[in-house]
């Protein structure tokens, strides 16, 4: 696997789903949220500390070899 | 010492003291085994991944983080997690598509990392200006905000205050270089996360450790009532609330005191651990901070009318919401302990700003740029301590004279300049081989132009500072129009210039 298209996915996985995030909150405040969001927020931060942690430990494995 | 802290002044003046005393000796080791520039700038690479993470998350969470957004989540609720969610999107950009790069192509500071594919030393100019811009006004509005906390906490004068941050952080900056910093940041970074950690476990105590009494209590005690759950709170229009997010993102990238810190360790491998470390420590003190105290503080806070002023509002404003909570949560003496790792904190952030602005100074424009790369180690040292102390005073006068200003409006424009000026520099150097010296300047010089220029001419300052009637520019933050516009005209520019390349090869 090619580390920049890998690094470039996730990354722009994880700006994609936090711009999703905002423009709901900015624009359509109700439309999804009710009082779900602590919940939302709550997985996003631990959806990115996985994601980060996958790439770290895949990638220092990859300098290992 | 103020009445907040009347009651705990041992345990202040004892925490405060053993912090002075161990980060002292600390910079005093460090001046003893400090020889060249990579020992300045960079520490010679002997911070291990662990350690540098720790810093790192010291650098990033400030006084402003810890207190700013415990009061904003008192306030707004749900609208706050902006302010938690965006740093660990920058934080997974960092990691996932410029730690290796910027290893690769980086030695000391953002400019190196700019300038690698140029000759020209334009750019490395220009580099080092946006870093010191960035870092000077952070650098204010960290001191502005510091004083008035100071004066708040302890009773020492504004003025005082401001003083005695400025001159501490020179000591630590001119004496110790990158490693008395590092161990400054360190030793916060754990007083600070302790502290928080107890903070939050004395709040859930006080709940039974049930959550969702928690929540319960905190709707029935604020005025949004079940809102505080739902986004609306805090966020004004639409337009101003993704531009925030832009720069709040893509700005973190670009501060160069939190890039500076990937030279510190040994290698790639390190440099990787230590960004997850501290993405890990800052996500932890981020969910306790927002989850947990800010929420708790809602219905812990409202049961105190003492606390409150005859306006209605908290006394202190909303950024006392953690040192009250601590008051009713944990007792005198944690509330003394609190306020020692605060005033901690500044001095630990503000002396890695001042770090990286000196660097910018003496290695880019005075070392690379002026000399040419002719400079000896003693003179660039020489330079790095008097643009330290250089830095430390403007700082000191810049902070005096914004006294009362906005801090958090102030921060914001940092992360808006360094997102339309250093970001997209950064990123198109690194990955863009079309980009050209010509192009990555004139890029650079609209981003930060507009991104200043818009601010202006928008609400805060046309309007609030500068008293006139409407604003020219109608949002409150520009990166939105100023981002974009600094990558069009740096794809532009060297789309133009594309007969002549640039001088070195890219990573591609």
């Amino acid at each position: 696997m090619n580390a920049r298209r890998v690094g470039f996915l996730l990354s722009a996985t994880v700006t994609l789903l936090f711009f999703a995030l905002v423009l709901v909150m900015a624009f359509r405040p109700n439309a999804v949220f009710g009082s779900r969001g602590l919940i939302y927020s709550l997985a996003f931060i631990l959806l990115t500390l996985v994601v980060m942690g996958g790439y770290s430990f895949w990638r220092i494995a990859k300098l290992d070899e | 010492m103020s009445e907040t802290f009347a009651s705990s002044s041992f345990v202040v003046a004892s925490t405060f003291l053993l912090f002075l005393a161990s980060t002292l000796t600390i910079t005093w080791w460090a001046a003893r085994h400090t020889r060249g520039t990579r020992d300045f700038y960079a520490a010679s690479g002997r911070i291990t991944g662990f350690q540098n993470g720790l810093a790192i998350a010291g650098d990033f969470m400030s006084a402003a983080t810890f207190l700013g957004i415990t009061g904003l989540t008192y306030l707004a609720g749900l609208d706050a997690t902006i302010y938690v969610l965006a740093p660990m999107v920058g934080f997974c950009i960092l990691l996932t598509l410029l730690v290796e790069p910027f290893r690769k192509l980086g030695r000391f500071t953002v400019s190196d990392v700019a300038a690698h594919r140029f000759e020209k030393k334009p750019v490395r100019v220009f580099a080092a200006l946006t870093s010191l811009v960035v870092v000077l006004l952070y650098l204010v509005a960290q001191m502005v905000g510091a004083g008035a906390l100071v004066e708040l906490l302890f009773g020492l004068s504004y003025g005082k205050a401001v003083v005695v941050i400025g001159v501490l952080m020179v000591v630590y900056v001119s004496a110790g270089g990158m490693m008395a910093t590092t161990w400054v940041q360190i030793i916060k970074a754990v007083l600070m996360i302790f502290g928080i950690t107890v903070l939050a476990g004395a709040t859930l105590h006080s709940f039974g450790f049930d959550l969702s009494r928690l929540y319960r209590e905190a709707a029935e005690a604020h005025r949004l009532g079940p809102g505080i759950f739902a986004p609306g709170g805090l966020l004004e229009d639409p337009l101003s609330t993704v531009s925030l997010a832009l720069a709040l993102v893509f700005g973190f990238v670009g501060l160069p005191h939190i890039v500076m810190r990937l030279y510190t360790v040994p290698d790639e491998k390190a440099a990787y651990q230590s960004v997850l470390f501290a993405s890990l420590l800052i996500g932890f003190v981020f969910i306790l901070v927002f989850f947990v105290i800010g929420y708790g503080a809602m219905p812990r806070l409202n049961e105190h009318p003492e606390l409150f002023g005859p306006t209605g509002a908290l006394i202190g404003g909303s950024n006392m919401v953690a040192v009250h909570l601590s008051r009713v949560v944990a007792g005198d003496v944690f509330v003394g302990f609190i306020g020692a790792v605060v005033f901690a904190t500044i001095l630990a952030v503000v002396s890695g700003l001042t770090l990286a602005g000196a660097s910018a100074l003496s290695h880019d424009l005075f070392a690379r740029a002026l000399r040419n790369g002719r400079a000896t180690e003693t003179e660039e040292l020489r330079v790095t301590r008097i643009a330290a102390v250089a830095l430390g005073l403007v700082a000191i006068v810049l902070a005096i004279f914004f006294e009362g200003q906005n801090i958090v409006y102030m921060a914001s424009m940092v992360f808006a300049i360094s997102a339309s000026a250093n970001f997209p520099l950064l990123i198109l150097s690194v990955y863009w081989p079309g980009l050209t010296a010509r192009g990555a300047i004139a890029g650079g010089t609209v981003g930060l132009a507009l991104s200043v220029g818009l601010m202006i001419l928008g609400p805060t300052i046309w309007v609030d500072i500068l008293e006139n009637a409407a604003p020219i520019f109608p949002y409150k933050y520009p990166a939105l129009f100023s981002m974009p516009a600094a990558f069009l005209v740096s794809w532009a520019v060297s789309s133009r210039e594309r007969s002549r390349p640039s001088a070195g090869p890219s990573l591609r």
